[in-house]
């Protein structure tokens, strides 16, 4: 029996090509996911013929040959490609952001291939099962839960005499209605289930990290949260021999050390995560990972022992900044003890996400404000970076359950749940039609919050951060807060851009219309009579010009290769992106004032910067020499490596002019070598000076 | 003239400004003798090294406007 798994979707339906082409929408889809990797595995342990589908790499795939996405078109396209090779069993993964698409997808795959069986997993589909049977026809069957064990149930009774109410976990037809069978009993030996199917997929390909399953199950029982239903809320851990033998494999047919090591909660219980960390340890792999964690599910002893055994990275689900909403939501953490554990985290070199979510109905304007001093004080930890989301009821869940007759559809759409920007119209139809079935498009009324209001806060700290973090630690700590600060940005923004509608807004504070915008407006205001803030406006001032007067050319000629040996009529460049500023400041003596909450101590001296790239999305700024400054100044394309000489030996007086030469040579090494520069040749036939006669002057 | 203390101008201060950090090492240099090949090499090795700080940019911007080269 052929069997072709199809994972959800997660990267789909984007409005922007920018955005579908953004270093985070490229990482959303190349994060494998491990329920059908599971699921192949078992399946091609038992010898049958299993395929993976990769609906994300389908819909890149699809972007670049068409250009535009049009989200109706893309499901009829994606329903070819995935029949391409027939099957009797396509199964489809579903989470909530992308359910109307994976059963656009399903009606065209039953429509092209209407003998074949079509069988719906995954977390969303198994909350909302016998509502999916009751309207949509073309799903056959839905697989509720864990599925490793029941699958291979379910294709046995396929193959004989389709006895469906022996699977456990179950929801089919029975006449007209949709029956659900009991729930499955949990795998509660994960050690039994064979690594995923990586082999299958081309998710690990290139890729400098993968994903790994840790255990399974939550013990907690947050309004807000669906893992409970899926995972339940037994706590199971895969034994760390086991973990470690699937990373020694990932890292001998990958060359992947770095891992993200997936459990709703791992720290649960100490005990187990200490031998974990011990094992990790004694192993003497010097493999990385990432986990999540709850606040009061960790300390500061645990997170030496976790830091020693590579963890580079903690989820915090940290959710709301008062103690009244934390027990209104159930998770009863101690926000107190919370900002203690986030900046332990941070002493011990390990990064964390501080997850916060507002929306819910009984928060005040008190409340986020509680909630905003949090993602304030994780924002003055470098390694922290905290997130504001908008709620999103998921189906099944406690909070749902209690506003189920109260929610609204509106445009300003939540993003709790991974929802792409812009839904396409047939979703929308679906959405509309089935409110029950795709709760999650839904809000639930705050009485106590202005929706637009809190949806643009979203936006400003999102951005904010991404483009101001200092500034904006910087003007809470020196201000009434934060929120206060952004309410006052707010009536100004308004009273400049009166036009802009929620959709709008998102754009808006991801142009640089908004970085001039706020920085004009800090500029005049109060704030930027302050000395810290005129040094970090100075700062963005420097990095625009800087930008500005980027006019590198290409030079005629081929790149040489590293290392090679310099003509004196090589052409050095900047590479992309390396742009040279100089300040009056040191960034990071305030920076590091910042992050203690003190006030900086000035400094005179001038300082120069770089920019260097650490991702396809972001900059480190680096502090230069001044000789590297001005070397890097002088490789605007249009300088031959004499000429640079020449120049750069003009400028260092304080080097006796037989040297000079020889530092400028070495100068231009060290860039190289930085990846501050490339060389081009334009003329073969040239001599020394080269590097060689250069180290032996 | 006498000499009036009061009327005279201000001394200026001359040399070099403390200088911090990868700033602090100077090649040379005394002029008046050689400079070593060590002296050189170290100044040069403090010239080369660069200091991350931790200020991180958003690039968004930044790489639309700099693919274009």
């Amino acid at each position: 029996m052929s069997v072709c798994l199809v994972t959800a979707s997660t990267v789909a339906e984007f409005a922007d090509p920018a955005e579908i082409r953004s270093e985070s929408v490229s990482n959303a889809a190349r994060n494998p996911q491990l329920g059908i990797l599971s699921l192949a595995a078992v399946l091609e342990a038992r010898g049958e013929s299993v395929r993976i589908m990769d609906l994300n790499r389908v819909y890149l795939d699809y972007f670049e040959s068409h250009s535009t996405v049009d989200g109706s078109e893309f499901a009829e396209s994606a329903a070819h490609i995935v029949t391409v090779d027939d099957a009797d069993i396509y199964g489809f993964s579903s989470i909530c952001s992308s359910y109307p698409l994976t059963l656009r997808i399903a009606r065209a795959v039953k429509a092209l291939r209407p003998q074949a069986t079509i069988v719906l997993g995954g977390p969303q589909a198994s909350v909302v099962d016998l509502q999916t049977l009751s309207v949509f026809p073309f799903i056959d069957l839905i697989l509720r839960g864990e599925a490793e064990q029941t699958l291979a149930l379910l294709l046995d009774q396929l193959r004989g005499d389709r006895q469906l109410e022996k699977v456990p976990g179950l929801s089919y037809r029975v006449g007209a209605g949709p029956h659900r069978n009991p729930n499955a009993a949990l795998i509660n030996d994960l050690n039994s289930i064979p690594s995923p199917a990586y082999h299958l997929s081309q998710y690990l390909q290139g890729s400098k990290r993968a994903s790994l399953e840790l255990g399974r199950g939550c013990p907690f029982s947050c309004t807000f949260c669906s893992t409970n239903d899926f995972f339940r809320r037994k706590f199971r851990l895969r034994s760390p021999e086991r973990v470690l033998r699937d990373m020694r494999s990932i890292a001998a047919n990958y060359a992947i050390r770095d891992f993200e090591l997936v459990h709703d909660m791992f720290t649960v219980d100490r005990k187990r995560v200490a031998a974990f960390c011990e094992a990790m340890i004694a192993s003497g792999e010097g493999f990385t990972w990432s986990c999540s964690a709850r606040t009061d599910c960790i300390d500061e002893e645990l997170l030496e022992v976790m830091a020693k055994a590579g963890c580079r990275g903690i989820f915090y689900g940290v959710e709301v900044g008062s103690q009244k909403m934390q027990k209104v939501i159930d998770k009863h953490l101690n926000t107190a003890r919370a900002h203690e554990i986030i900046d332990a985290t941070e002493r011990r070199g390990i990064g964390s996400t501080v997850s916060l979510i507002s929306g819910f109905p009984e928060e005040t304007w008190d409340d986020v404000r509680r909630s905003m001093d949090f993602f304030m004080h994780s924002a003055r930890c470098p390694k922290s970076h905290p997130q504001l989301n908008l709620l999103a009821p998921l189906a099944e869940t406690p909070l749902l359950t209690k506003h189920r007759d109260e929610l609204i559809l509106e445009e300003l759409c939540s993003c709790v749940s991974h929802q792409a920007r812009r839904q396409d119209r047939a979703d929308v139809e679906m959405i509309v039609a089935y409110p029950e079935i795709f709760p999650n498009f839904y809000v639930i009324p705050t009485p106590h919050l202005e929706r637009d209001r809190l949806f643009e806060l979203r936006e400003f700290t999102l951005m904010g951060l991404a483009r101001f973090r200092w500034m904006l630690v910087a003007i809470h700590q020196s201000t009434s807060g934060i929120l206060d600060f952004f309410n006052t940005w707010r009536e100004h923004r308004l009273r400049i851009r009166p036009a802009l509608v929620p959709s709008d807004l998102r754009q808006y504070y991801r142009t640089d219309d908004f970085r001039t915008d706020f920085a004009d407006f800090v500029r005049t205001g109060k704030m930027g009579r302050t000395s810290t803030m005129r040094a970090l406006l100075d700062y963005e001032d420097a990095l625009r010009r800087s930008l500005a007067a980027d006019t590198r050319t290409v030079p005629a000629g081929d790149l040489l290769p590293p290392g090679a040996a310099l003509d004196p009529n090589d052409i050095p460049v900047r590479r992309n992106r390396i742009l040279v500023f100089e300040l009056g400041c040191d960034i990071q003596r305030i920076v590091d004032a910042l992050k203690l909450q003190k006030k900086p101590v000035q400094s005179r001296v001038r300082h120069f910067y770089v920019t260097r790239p650490v991702s396809a999305a972001s900059s480190r700024i680096d502090r230069i020499s001044d000789w590297m400054a001005n070397l890097l100044r002088l490789c605007d394309g249009r300088c031959s490596v004499k000429e640079i000489v020449r120049q750069l030996s003009a400028r260092l007086p304080e080097v006796q002019k037989s040297l000079r030469e020889y530092v400028c040579m070495r100068l231009l090494q060290g860039a190289e070598n930085e990846q501050f520069i490339v060389v081009y040749r334009t003329a073969r036939d040239s001599v020394a000076p080269n590097r060689r006669a250069a180290s032996e002057a | 003239m006498p000499n009036n203390p009061k009327k005279s101008a201000p001394k200026k201060k001359t040399g070099r400004k403390r200088a911090e950090g990868i700033h602090a090492i100077r090649v040379p240099l005394k002029r008046s003798r050689k400079t070593t090949r060590q002296e050189v090499e170290l100044a040069i090795k403090k010239r080369l090294a660069s200091e991350p700080t931790d200020v991180l940019q958003d690039d968004d911007t930044l790489v639309i406007v700099i693919e274009r080269f």
